[in-house]
């Protein structure tokens, strides 16, 4: 069994009536790459903010390398990185100052320093605009100056608090091929995200949020293998014909068939050759369609299934 | 380590704000400007003109004839030369010396109103006999107070480099513009109160400068803050540094407008120049503290700048900044705001300093704010310990 590093146990945060973060219960282990995926609003960055004693709570205890997380923790502060949500830079500094003011908020020595703000920039890709200020740079640019700020001190645990929001797919991939980097060299990650296919392609384990509870936990192939949702077939059918929707529900291994703008969505619950057998319909009822499309089942599912709504919503 | 790197980064950061370096340092400075061409001139000419003091000195011989052992012994003679200079250096008569031969002649002369004062060297000790308290007279205690000073260094060059003694009793002299300019009980204008007061708003907007580096420093004022927070960086050292900082850039913002309207627009402040910084090194820090309290107590965006500027205005308005006369009807209605508005108890010891130097009122105004600047920290230490924040 794994080492662990950050225990939440029944953490409750309420804001008056509300209640943000609702007896949520959490394991992240030594050396995994923790996905805590939830809707905006869900409670995930409460939750951080929680774990990194920022906020107070209400109830619950929490433990971060075996010990209790209070704001004077600065011994175990010293061993964690944070990427927050929005970028969180000094706006008169330059790059590779920014860096190094924050390294040197946990990196005392100056030559270590002086490596580890050598070695973020070539991590992030900002070595050549270390002499810039953070005016000047890219939306994608100032998402990697946030993640070298966190990251310089080479810390044990980093919490990335949905770090490509905002973010063009090149640096997007950029960063999730270094956050993958990072975690091949020892390090424990948790990253929040409401984007499910980067959750899906980075983590080791996923916790799914939802009105500040934990609703699903396990890797991506386990959340999906629990789904009754198989495949998803959708196709274009700007004509509507009730005969051909009844025809098609009677397929074998359909368990719903939904209308949606032109399109009518199709979920199976198993089988092979699926689309087959509903093309056969179609051809056989003479239908007039379009574009057909087949999806395997994704978290997006996972949420819908247990939640009864879309994780984008 | 941590203190001088957050400490020199703060610097730094301050150093690069445009909108720091427009309300902190460029602001007073126009603002003298346009002081100074409203009405500099009645700064410069009023009641600064020094005036001719009509001085006598007699010499007696001590009962046994001999110098008294421990006095000026001898060196008396210097002294009348020193005052002699006085006399004619410059062009301008500092004091208009008559010689008389007894004790008897100068005090009939004092008393009648010929002289303001007599120094009488009995067998080599010198002394001052004046006919009444004023600024005439705390001058002529002053050039023998500089005198004395002079002789003491003599002494010790006698006894620690002997070959240089001769030089030493050469160069013994008073300072002539040490005197005209910063000898206390003079009066002065009181157009320079503006210029106090203009001190005052300046080292006032160091709570500007302090909200700005709290908002950096905790996590319910901004990201960076977050950040800041969830670092292995010591909440209180880490604020400390950040308000050294804050003070260090307000103390060469303050020296730069002293400078300015000193050497420049050429209005002197009355009284010497680091004696002037040390005033304006508290009153930075206790522009600092306010800020930091404002910082602490205060969340909102809109708050966290409207807060400090009001301050700064308010208080510095009370001290008058824009009616001269603000200060006395603040002191006739409700006295206890000049003794608790920052700015009033600043002007107070710039004026106070100017006029009377370092007397008791002085001390009092410099303690005010050394109050001022522990409470303000005290109380947002008290606040601060152990705070996490119930939202962010």
């Amino acid at each position: 069994m794994r080492e662990t590093c950050v225990q939440v146990n029944s953490l409750v945060k309420r804001y008056g009536e509300f209640v943000a973060v609702d007896h949520f219960s959490l394991n992240v282990g030594k050396g995994e790459i923790l996905g805590l995926l939830g809707p905006n609003g869900s409670g995930k960055t409460t939750t951080i903010n929680c774990i990194l004693a920022l906020l107070s709570y209400d109830r619950g205890s929490i433990t971060i390398f075996g010990e209790n997380m209070t704001p004077e923790r600065y011994d175990i502060k010293r061993r964690i990185g944070v990427v927050p949500q929005n970028v969180a830079v000094m706006d008169s500094l330059t790059v590779e100052e920014n860096i190094d003011f924050f390294c040197g908020l946990y990196v005392k020595n100056r030559s270590s320093r002086r490596a580890c703000v050598r070695d973020a920039l070539a991590f992030t890709g900002l070595t050549d605009c270390r002499k810039q200020k953070p005016k000047k740079l890219s939306g994608g640019l100032l998402r990697r100056l946030n993640i070298a700020c966190g990251i310089a001190h080479k810390p044990e645990l980093i919490f990335f608090d949905e770090p490509t929001v905002a973010v063009d797919p090149q640096s997007r991939n950029a960063i999730l091929e270094g956050i993958r980097k990072m975690n091949q060299n020892g390090t424990t990650i948790v990253y929040t995200s409401h984007y499910m296919e980067e959750v899906e392609k980075l983590c080791t384990r996923i916790v799914i949020m939802d009105h500040g509870k934990g609703v699903a936990e396990g890797t991506a192939a386990s959340l999906k293998a629990g789904l009754r949702n198989r495949e998803t077939i959708r196709i274009h059918m700007p004509v509507r014909q009730e005969e051909v929707l009844r025809a098609i529900r009677e397929v074998n291994h359909v368990y719903h068939v939904q209308a949606e703008d032109e399109d009518i969505v199709i979920r199976c619950d198993g089988g092979e050759h699926n689309l087959v057998h509903i093309l056969n319909v179609l051809e056989e009822k003479r239908a007039v369609f379009g574009r057909v499309t087949t999806e395997l089942p994704t978290l997006n599912d996972v949420f819908l299934e247990i939640t009864g709504k879309e994780l984008r919503e | 380590m941590m203190f001088l790197h957050v400490f020199c980064y703060q610097l730094k950061n301050l150093f690069r704000k445009k909108y720091i370096i427009g309300w902190n340092l460029l602001f007073p400075l126009v603002l003298a400007t346009a002081f100074y061409i409203g009405f500099g001139h009645m700064v410069t000419k009023d009641p600064n003109a020094f005036q001719t003091i009509a001085a006598g000195y007699a010499e007696v011989q001590s009962v046994s004839g001999i110098p008294e052992e421990g006095t000026e012994s001898g060196n008396a003679e210097i002294f009348l030369k020193i005052l002699e200079q006085l006399q004619t250096e410059g062009g301008k008569n500092m004091i208009d010396l008559t010689r008389y031969h007894s004790e008897k002649e100068a005090r009939e002369a004092l008393l009648d109103g010929q002289i303001e004062g007599y120094y009488l060297n009995e067998g080599g000790t010198l002394s001052l006999h004046i006919r009444e308290e004023g600024v005439n007279s705390t001058i002529l205690s002053q050039i023998l107070k500089q005198y004395r000073s002079a002789c003491t260094m003599a002494e010790q060059v006698a006894e620690d480099h002997p070959s240089r003694l001769l030089q030493t009793i050469a160069g013994l002299s008073v300072n002539r513009r040490y005197l005209e300019e910063y000898t206390p009980g003079r009066q002065i204008s009181p157009y320079l109160q503006f210029f106090f007061a203009l001190l005052a708003m300046s080292s006032m907007y160091a709570s500007w400068i302090a909200t700005a580096m709290m908002e950096s420093m905790c996590a319910n004022l901004s990201e960076c803050g977050k950040r800041f927070e969830s670092s292995g960086a010591g909440r209180f050292p880490s604020i400390l540094a950040g308000a050294l900082a804050g003070t260090t850039f307000q103390i060469v913002s303050n020296a730069i407008t002293v400078l300015y309207v000193e050497y420049v627009l050429r209005i002197s402040f009355q009284a010497p120049f680091p004696e002037i910084m040390m005033i304006m090194g508290l009153g930075s820090a206790v522009g600092i503290g306010f800020g930091i309290l404002f910082g602490t107590l205060f969340q909102g965006e809109a708050l966290r700048v409207a807060i400090p500027l009001t301050f700064s205005m308010v208080s510095s308005f009370l001290s008058g900044l824009m009616m001269g006369q603000m200060k006395q009807l603040v002191e006739n209605a409700v006295p206890v705001l000049n003794r608790i508005n920052p700015a009033a108890v600043f002007t107070d010891s710039l004026y106070v300093l100017a006029s009377y130097g370092k007397n008791r009122q002085y001390w009092l105004d410099v303690l005010s704010m050394v109050g001022m600047v522990i409470v303000t920290l005290s109380i947002s230490a008290v606040i601060l310990r152990r705070r996490r924040y119930a939202s962010i």
